[in-house]
């Protein structure tokens, strides 16, 4: 289920990579907090670790067998934030020196598998087994769920990635990456990831899960004891925003456009006159997406259409923004030498 | 065809084991062959990683911008003459870009011949209400996907192939990745080969203790005690690299040697690369 190389456009693939920086940053802040010293040999062996999850081969009911990620069961075990780190260690490992997934496409592979699917997996997991004793069944249900949510996720998301790249990316109506739109990617990817890959997944966790219970319970144990700096504002942040970008095209159904924000055509309508910096100013810059649509998009697109738009700006925009406030801290922090990033 | 109850299962069981001995026996092997490829001596094995790295990262950039097909096609032919010159054998190029590409991503992008409309170049026939026709669109897309996924795949099969993992893993750190992650990416890549060993062990310890059928939960419930072996053991192991890297006086610091040099050659080698680049970005706009 990794995008190759080719296959998304490098817009598409550098928003990705900002919209998962800041979840490997705050990840590494996490864990140097949790893990101390220990924090290289441990995520390292994590990281392996879930390389060679994802090389098993899971026999599936129906006969056939499939790899699992293993990125719920990481969350659940390791927690949440090294399982992030450890499974896009592992992508990374797999693009750079196995030459399994696009290395443009890293990004978009760890925000999908490595950030989406575990965080999502987990959530679920906590939501369903609530403060059940870490050892009891239904930890084993809850995990399985988020498993499967979590693989199914993944499996949207990527077909939602390669779905839009004909529907932005195209020329003359010739696809310029994946020529798939979204009616056929879509269930190309949930079709499978709902049957036999969400079936491998679930084996995987669960089973797993249950024989991490049985043989080595002190380990989902300490888990269950580590205190938790509970942060309820700065948890909800991430979901906000995102359900703010999707609900961006709500504009597409009012008429007319943002109070305060109108062109210069707009202005000399409504006040009978330009201010003449007014226009000056105007023309220095115009937008890459001009008006929140893509400039090579007819104007005549359907309104499903426009409000993918509109959530895709959204997105980048957040994403830009994301990436340039992390360069900034990156160039603002003081360097400490050569030993700057080790925690102790 | 009719298959017995116990023949079909035999073959399920089967399936699973030797899937993944194969899978972990393909992956080691890869990675030893690269790194033979990686040593030996070569135009792009000499060049400076970190040069390497960053002209092919630029590369990658330039391909997924360019959308003219010869284009393209001519960069691609480009770097299969670069590979031939590195003195990579032709098998393995082949295998990994020429074979590997259409094989796979000719086959995801096969439907799309019939899905695309446009105007109709060839019909095939109907399907009930439903032509199956393929148009000049059709074709012009699955054409430039195909040829924009194999020269990706050639970059990177290029770069995996003629840098050592250890002089990557330097090169990263000019592009600011923090040293933190380049030590874990070093240390998962260490320590992923023994716990694939180990893996491969415990299947194949499976397929010769196991004779006759085993029913489908048993197998199940066999894989899920594989995985929890596997992270009990890389959990306990996790401590014991710890405790003996601070017997060794690891303070929670990372250290790093860097004594890589960029000679004349490497700056000729990413300034020809850079306008090559560049002149085939500029001659894509003007079209």
């Amino acid at each position: 289920m990794h995008i190759p190389d080719g296959y998304i456009s490098p817009a598409t693939a550098l928003a990705f990579y900002g919209a998962v920086l800041p979840f490997w940053w705050a990840a590494a802040q996490r864990l140097k907090r949790l893990l101390s010293g220990q924090l290289v040999p441990a995520l390292a062996l994590f990281s392996a670790l879930t390389f060679a999850i994802m090389m098993f081969n899971v026999p599936v009911p129906g006969g056939t067998t499939a790899h699992a990620v293993g990125g719920t069961l990481a969350a659940v075990v390791l927690g949440p934030w090294a399982a992030v780190i450890a499974v896009s260690v592992a992508l990374i490992i797999q693009a750079l020196f196995f030459g399994d997934g696009g290395i443009t496409a890293i990004g978009a592979n760890c925000f999908i598998l490595g950030v989406a699917l575990p965080l999502t997996g987990y959530g679920v997991y906590r939501l369903v087994s609530g403060r059940s004793d870490p050892l009891s069944r239904r930890r084993l249900l809850a995990a399985g769920m988020g498993a499967y949510i979590g693989i199914n996720l993944a499996g949207l998301l990527v077909g939602l990635v390669l779905g839009i790249q004909p529907i932005f990316w195209s020329e003359d109506g010739r696809a310029l990456y994946s020529p798939y739109g979204l009616r056929e990617a879509v269930p190309a990817l949930l079709i499978p990831h709902l049957t036999i890959a969400g079936a491998a997944e679930v084996i995987a966790t669960v089973f797993g899960l249950a024989y991490v219970q049985r043989a080595h319970p002190e380990l989902l144990e300490r888990r269950a004891a580590t205190p938790r700096a509970a942060r309820p504002a700065r948890r909800w942040t991430p979901v906000i925003v995102a359900l703010l970008a999707l609900l961006s095209p709500l504009g597409l159904l009012a008429g007319g456009s943002a109070w305060g924000e109108w062109g210069s055509g707009e202005l000399a309508q409504r006040v009978g006159y330009v201010p003449r910096g007014l226009q000056k100013l105007e023309s220095l810059w115009s937008a890459p997406l001009s008006g929140y649509t893509l400039p090579w998009m007819s104007p005549s697109a359907s309104f499903a259409e426009q409000a993918l738009a509109y959530i895709l700006s959204a997105v980048v925009g957040i994403a830009l923004i994301f990436a340039a406030t992390f360069a900034l801290r990156i160039l603002l922090r003081p360097r400490q030498g050569q030993q700057a990033a080790a925690g102790n | 065809m009719t298959v017995s109850p116990v023949r079909q299962r035999q073959r399920k069981r089967k399936g699973f084991v030797e899937r993944t001995v194969t899978g972990v026996g393909t992956a080691v092997e890869q990675t030893v062959y690269s790194e033979t490829y990686a040593r030996q001596d070569g135009f792009l094995q000499r060049v400076d990683p970190r040069a390497k790295l960053g002209l092919f990262a630029l590369a990658l950039l330039v391909v997924g911008l360019v959308h003219d097909l010869a284009l393209l096609a001519g960069l691609w032919l480009l770097l299969l003459g670069l590979g031939l010159a590195t003195r990579l054998p032709f098998k393995v190029i082949a295998l990994r870009t020429l074979l590997g590409v259409p094989l796979f991503a000719g086959v995801v992008a096969l439907p799309a011949l019939f899905l695309i409309d446009g105007r109709p170049l060839l019909s095939i026939g109907s399907l009930g209400p439903v032509t199956l026709a393929v148009s000049d669109r059709a074709i012009l897309s699955v054409t430039t996907f195909l040829c924009r996924v194999s020269v990706s795949v050639t970059l990177a099969a290029l770069l995996v192939l003629t840098t050592r993992w250890a002089d990557l893993l330097k090169a990263l750190r000019v592009f600011r990745v923090p040293d933190l992650f380049i030590i874990i990416l070093g240390m998962t890549y260490r320590y992923v080969f023994l716990l694939l060993r180990l893996t491969e062990n415990l299947f194949l310890g499976r397929a010769s203790r196991t004779v006759g059928t085993t029913s489908a939960s048993e197998q199940r419930r066999w894989v899920g005690a594989s995985i929890g072996t596997l992270m009990s053991r890389s959990l306990k192991l996790s401590t014991d690299v710890y405790a003996a890297m601070v017997a060794r006086g690891f303070s929670g610091e990372v250290r790093t040697l860097t004594a890589c040099r960029m000679r004349d050659e490497d700056w000729l080698f990413v300034s020809l690369g850079v306008v090559l680049l560049g002149l085939a970005w500029l001659v894509d706009l003007s079209r």
